[in-house]
């Protein structure tokens, strides 16, 4: 049988032959063993996959998959707010350029506040000691109302430290 | 969105089964089922009725599917065995499974073996069987969706069909012995 | 004709004015801060990994979490503590059996907060935090997921 004919079964179990070539074939097929025999190899597979993913189900809770579909949504019709990374070096520089003198009065007006409060402090201050890591960055969202504060500890390659410390368990 | 969020409840098993037959990694199908579902919330208002609205999502997510899989295919090395699918032959000369290798199977195990089959197929096979066999797509609408000939279509769902009928009856064997 | 200073009236009314001040600023300071404090575990997986039971994290942090430029997809909750901090106390946190975040309440809405892990401190910070704002605290850990502790300020 050659090639060409083992693909006419297939259209034909497929009903993609016009109608007289159909009738041709299932004649053919009817007084030919190898043919009927193919013909009855590809039913059975087509059989075999009836209905296989009928029963395959999401491996996630209903409320968990559609929050990710909804941030999905959100974030095509929320466009990214512009992400302000502090710099102090760009803030100085903008108090101290162009109006140097009203900066410095400024400054000198808030040296003169006196602290209120038993801490001393009237001003937020931002200080960050990084005991253990000498690579932390922060990155600080003012809309958002967030401050992260991304260390380099522990370092990917110290796995087995990480499971020692048990950070999850 | 509350509506929305409802026909996601309905027919997000149905999207995702189709992701997970032919991405054939739970992970990956789960995003681009999740991906899909975003894309049609983005095109809803292209949604004119012409199809159901699952039959609508499925044409999405199965586009999805096939720009990842061709990703992957770029990444992949090609196999001898791989550029032998491609150019045909080895279906041509495979002998006739004459016993059904699933007959007196229980269900579970025929969808165990089924899967482990499917598994085994290039892309280009298994997304032709799926498209035919569990999405009902003439031959002419898989060509369309999968880029290629009427011709070329015929081949590798001849090609899928005998070399499933073989690895099921292999499974079989195997599992006899 | 001798100036009239301040009237006594007034002197009184200003008085007062700067009491309630005082006091107001006062009763500010003593009052508990509340925080909620969350162990996160972010990962690109689906799902945790077999065996553990996390939760997904609340709306409110993911909504938080997601204008940060932090890569992971999802994130799971692994452990959540609610607690108040009094001026003057320390307030010590176990996270985990080997982390723990202790908060100090240096002012109105500073605070300093101590990240510990395996007994040894990792990160101090002092920052302003008012009601609502969320200070996070991570880094990476194995396979390409990531931790973090998220302290969230209730009240």
């Amino acid at each position: 049988m050659d090639y060409k004919a083992q693909l006419k079964l297939q259209a034909l179990l497929d009903g993609e032959l016009p109608e007289g070539e159909a009738s041709a074939v299932a004649q053919w097929v009817a007084q030919d063993r190898e043919a009927a025999a193919l013909l009855e190899e590809l039913r059975n597979t087509r059989g075999a996959l009836a209905g296989f993913d009928a029963e395959v189900r999401l491996p996630e809770s209903r409320e968990f998959f559609w929050s990710k579909v909804e941030r999905g949504i959100q974030r095509l019709e929320t466009p990214a707010p512009k992400l302000a990374r502090v710099s102090y070096f760009s803030l100085v520089r903008r108090l101290l350029v162009p109006a140097s003198a009203v900066a410095v009065v400024l400054i000198a007006g808030l040296m003169l506040i006196p602290p209120a409060g038993p801490t001393g402090h009237t001003i937020a201050t931002e200080m960050e000691t990084a005991l253990a890591d000498s690579g932390a960055f922060t990155y600080r969202d003012y809309s958002a109302g967030a401050t992260l504060v991304w260390l380099s500890y522990p370092a990917e390659d110290e796995a087995a430290e990480i499971d020692e410390m048990g950070t999850f368990d | 969105m509350a509506a929305f969020e409802e026909l996601v409840a309905r027919h997000r098993d149905r999207i995702y089964a189709r992701a997970y037959s032919m991405m054939r990694n739970e992970e990956e199908a789960v995003d681009l089922s999740q991906e899909a579902w975003v894309k049609g919330w983005q095109r809803l208002a292209q949604f004119h009725g012409e199809s159901s609205f699952a039959t609508w999502m499925t044409r999405i997510v199965i586009n999805l599917c096939l720009d990842q899989l061709r990703k992957h295919k770029r990444q992949r090395a090609e196999s001898i065995e791989a550029m032998d699918e491609e150019s045909g032959g080895v279906e041509r000369q495979m002998p006739v499974i004459t016993v059904n290798p699933t007959a007196g199977l229980e269900r579970g195990e025929l969808r165990q073996r089924i899967d482990q089959a499917l598994g085994q197929l290039s892309y280009e096979h298994r997304t032709s069987l799926v498209l035919h066999e569990f999405e009902e797509m003439e031959y002419r609408e898989i060509a369309k969706t999968m880029g290629c000939s009427i011709g070329t279509v015929m081949s590798r769902l001849f090609y899928a069909r005998r070399k499933l009928a073989a690895l099921l009856a292999d499974l079989k064997n195997r599992n006899t012995v | 004709m001798r100036a009239k200073l301040i009237p006594g009236t007034g002197l009184l009314w200003l008085s007062t004015a700067l009491a309630l001040l005082a006091g107001g600023e006062l009763r500010a300071q003593a009052a508990d801060m509340k925080f909620q404090a969350f162990l996160l575990w972010g990962t690109d997986n689906s799902k945790p990994p077999e065996g553990k039971t996390y939760k997904p994290i609340a709306v409110d942090i993911r909504q938080k979490l997601k204008e940060l430029p932090i890569k992971w997809t999802n994130w799971f909750e692994v452990n959540r503590k609610d607690f108040a901090v009094t001026q003057g106390v320390v307030s010590e946190v176990a996270m985990s059996e080997k982390c723990q975040l202790n908060v100090r309440k240096l002012g109105d809405s500073e605070v300093e907060v101590t990240l510990i892990g395996k007994g040894k401190e990792v990160v101090k910070r002092k920052q302003s935090l008012p009601k609502g704002e969320m200070l996070v605290l991570g880094g990476n850990a194995p396979n390409s997921t990531a931790w973090l502790v998220v302290l969230k300020r209730i009240e």
